[in-house]
């Protein structure tokens, strides 16, 4: 599967859970944004590997919402600690997703130590895990019952098309998101 | 101590915190841990904390994070290209090692390589005490938001016995 099509399903799955979706620097942020433009969507510019982590913040902050965090192989083998970080947590309402190419796509398409990991097992391994399923799977998940984790395997060998949207614009646009949604709740408990 | 420390962060609605354990601020992680009005999320590794806050900053929450002066040092990086670059309010509280409170020497070259690469990345960096810091992690926060990015708070003795 080529990784924008990867991205069209997961783009069309979180649009259907309203789901919040943090993406790691480069392919991913990229993929997703061309899948669909969405506020929800939190696009990392750096550092690499950092979307499994800043996607745990957003779950635990956001109790209420779906989270997504949409992980290049490359990057979540920076940061593979974030799995046991997670796991321990034990976010229900997390997903993490993690693209697989074998390849840093950015980078010459250099093969990634992440060869070395089977990812259709990170359940058994970070036990905190609920599962682990494919991305054809996705919408099969008891998303009241994570966290969750997803493998995608795809086609390496196709840049994504640019620009990327500034950081400072992708923070203020997802915290007045979250703001207004935050604002509803509290209007709808009080009513 | 620590009870006055918590009540003062519920005052002001830090109520998630992250962090990686050291010997002096042991006393803040249990109370934060077992204390119903605070989230702590655990993390395996400094660096993660800076995304794990980074993640609830952006959501709009108040956050404290809480390391010891190496874990800054382990997470240059992602602090530069996260939280500086995205902009992100936070409070960082550090155990500051390596000072003269620290016996026998220990960790010096943290205490000199933090304080030499947050002066030269041009931090905000407030030096607290024990009994300051219930007022002083607040103070740190709304400079934190009114100025868009972390501020950090750090401790160089370890808490009295």
């Amino acid at each position: 599967m080529k990784q924008a099509k990867a991205f069209e399903i997961l783009s069309a799955y979180a649009q259907s859970q309203n789901a919040l979706v943090v993406s790691d620097i480069g392919s991913q942020s990229l993929w997703l944004k061309a899948a669909g433009d969405r506020d929800e969507n939190l696009y990392l510019s750096g550092p690499m590997g950092m979307a499994s982590s800043v996607a745990l913040g957003v779950a635990m902050a956001n109790k209420d919402r779906l989270v997504i965090a949409a992980c290049g192989d490359g990057a979540l083998g920076m940061n593979m600690t974030s799995l046991a970080t997670i796991s321990h947590a034990k976010p229900s309402n997390l997903i993490v997703v993690v693209l697989d190419n074998g390849i840093y796509e950015f980078t010459n398409s250099l093969p990634v130590p992440a060869l070395g990991v089977d990812w259709s097992k990170i359940s058994e391994t970070y036990t905190g895990f609920e599962s682990t399923v494919d991305l054809g799977e996705i919408e099969q998940l008891d998303t009241k019952n994570g966290p969750h984790f997803v493998h995608a395997p795809i086609e390496g060998g196709e840049l994504p098309p640019g620009p990327g949207v500034h950081p400072v614009d992708v923070h203020h646009r997802f915290k007045k998101l979250l703001s207004a949604h935050n604002v509803k709740n509290s209007t709808k408990q009080q009513c | 101590m620590v009870e006055k420390i918590l009540d003062a962060l519920n005052a002001h609605n830090i109520n998630m915190a992250t962090g990686v354990p050291d010997g002096w601020i042991v006393p803040i992680i249990n109370g934060l841990s077992n204390d119903d009005r605070f989230d702590y999320i655990a993390a395996a590794r400094e660096e993660e904390c800076f995304g794990i806050a980074a993640g609830i900053a952006m959501s709009g929450k108040r956050v404290l994070v809480v390391m010891q002066n190496s874990g800054f040092l382990n997470s240059v990086g992602a602090y530069t290209t996260l939280c500086q670059k995205y902009q992100t309010p936070f409070v960082c509280l550090i155990a500051h090692r390596g000072g003269i409170n620290d016996a026998n020497g220990y960790d010096p070259n943290k205490y000199r390589s933090f304080e030499a690469i947050t002066r030269g990345m041009n931090l905000f960096v407030h030096e607290t005490t024990w009994e300051t810091i219930a007022t002083d992690i607040p103070k740190a926060m709304a400079r934190s938001e009114g100025a868009g990015e972390p501020s950090f708070v750090t401790l160089t003795d370890r808490p009295a016995s």
